[in-house]
């Protein structure tokens, strides 16, 4: 039989591709006023005062990951402790024997010295801990996701794949600890050359799938 | 001909040698705080936070100085 009719094929101009996007981040909550947002957060939607490098004209940080705040207690508790410990061999010490803590073979001067080199240290130790968790961050733009792992002082690893490439997206959480603070691990599947990206330890990861989901516009799966 | 060897006494003194090792290790310390401050740059360049990239970079310089302020103050009263 003929057709009767044959409508005709409507092939989205780039407009109308744009209008869908920006529907899909129209989705995404406002941001709140400058002054109360956090640049220490874990989870920050739309923060327009990041940046990062090769950041395109007209790309715009949709979302912002961090690995939770919980994460950095096991370098925190022990950086106090540290600070800690010369001043309650100074407050213990005499006490338990009645003299005053002092090390009998080193003069006073070097003594100074050596506790001042300790508190340096001490602070190091957690200045360290502290930008290793500051710049170990994940991107998500319109465009693309960018997941930057920074560890060991001097390794930093960048990773960038286009929206376009992500074929999977799911979360997992497991564990008391995590699903009492609600944070896990996003694992984002590419077809690209880096054929994972692993953001670990985020908060939300239910909303981050549900915002990555979007914009690609797939269906992932939980497990 | 004699060798003095009072001078290799005196380098011998165990404070002394000891300072050498306090410096020494301080030294050491002063290039690793350096490498922080380098690092906390390079990384500051791949994502930039207004106020808390500036901070960052301030307290990471401010770690270098008291690290050689810490040499020269050993150096002084060692």
């Amino acid at each position: 039989m003929a057709d009767v009719f044959i409508a005709p094929k409507h092939t989205k101009t780039e407009t109308e591709k744009a209008e869908v996007k920006m529907n899909n981040i129209a989705f995404l909550p406002d941001l709140e006023d400058p002054d109360h947002i956090s640049h220490l957060g874990s989870f920050l939607v739309k923060p327009y005062w990041v940046s990062f490098q090769n950041q395109d004209d007209d790309e715009n940080i949709l979302l912002f990951l961090r690995p939770h705040v919980i994460t950095t207690l096991p370098w925190l508790f022990l950086s106090f402790v540290l600070f800690l410990i010369p001043v309650l061999i100074a407050y213990i010490y005499p006490l338990i024997s009645g003299t005053i803590f002092t090390i009998s073979f080193l003069p006073e001067n070097f003594t100074i010295i050596l506790l001042l080199f300790y508190y340096l240290l001490v602070f190091n130790y957690f200045f360290v801990n502290f930008i290793t968790w500051f710049f170990s961050i994940s991107i998500v733009t319109q465009k693309r996701i960018v997941d930057i792992d920074y560890s060991d002082l001097v390794y930093h690893d960048v990773a960038v794949t286009k929206l376009d490439l992500v074929e999977d997206v799911n979360y997992t959480q497991t564990g008391f600890i995590r699903s009492f603070f609600n944070y896990g691990d996003v694992f984002v599947q590419t077809a690209g050359e880096k054929l994972h990206f692993d953001l670990l330890a985020v908060p939300k990861p239910a909303k981050a799938v549900d915002i990555i989901q979007n914009l690609i516009g797939e269906a992932g799966h939980v497990s | 001909m004699s060798v003095d060897f009072s001078n290799l006494t005196q380098f011998l003194q165990p404070l002394l040698a000891l300072k050498i090792v306090f410096l020494l290790i301080i030294a050491f310390f002063i290039v690793f705080t350096f490498v922080v401050v380098n690092q906390v740059n390079t990384m500051n360049k791949i994502v930039s936070e207004a106020h808390s990239s500036f901070t960052l970079k301030l307290i990471a310089i401010l770690n270098l100085l008291l690290a050689v302020s810490l040499f020269l103050l050993a150096l002084a009263i060692l």
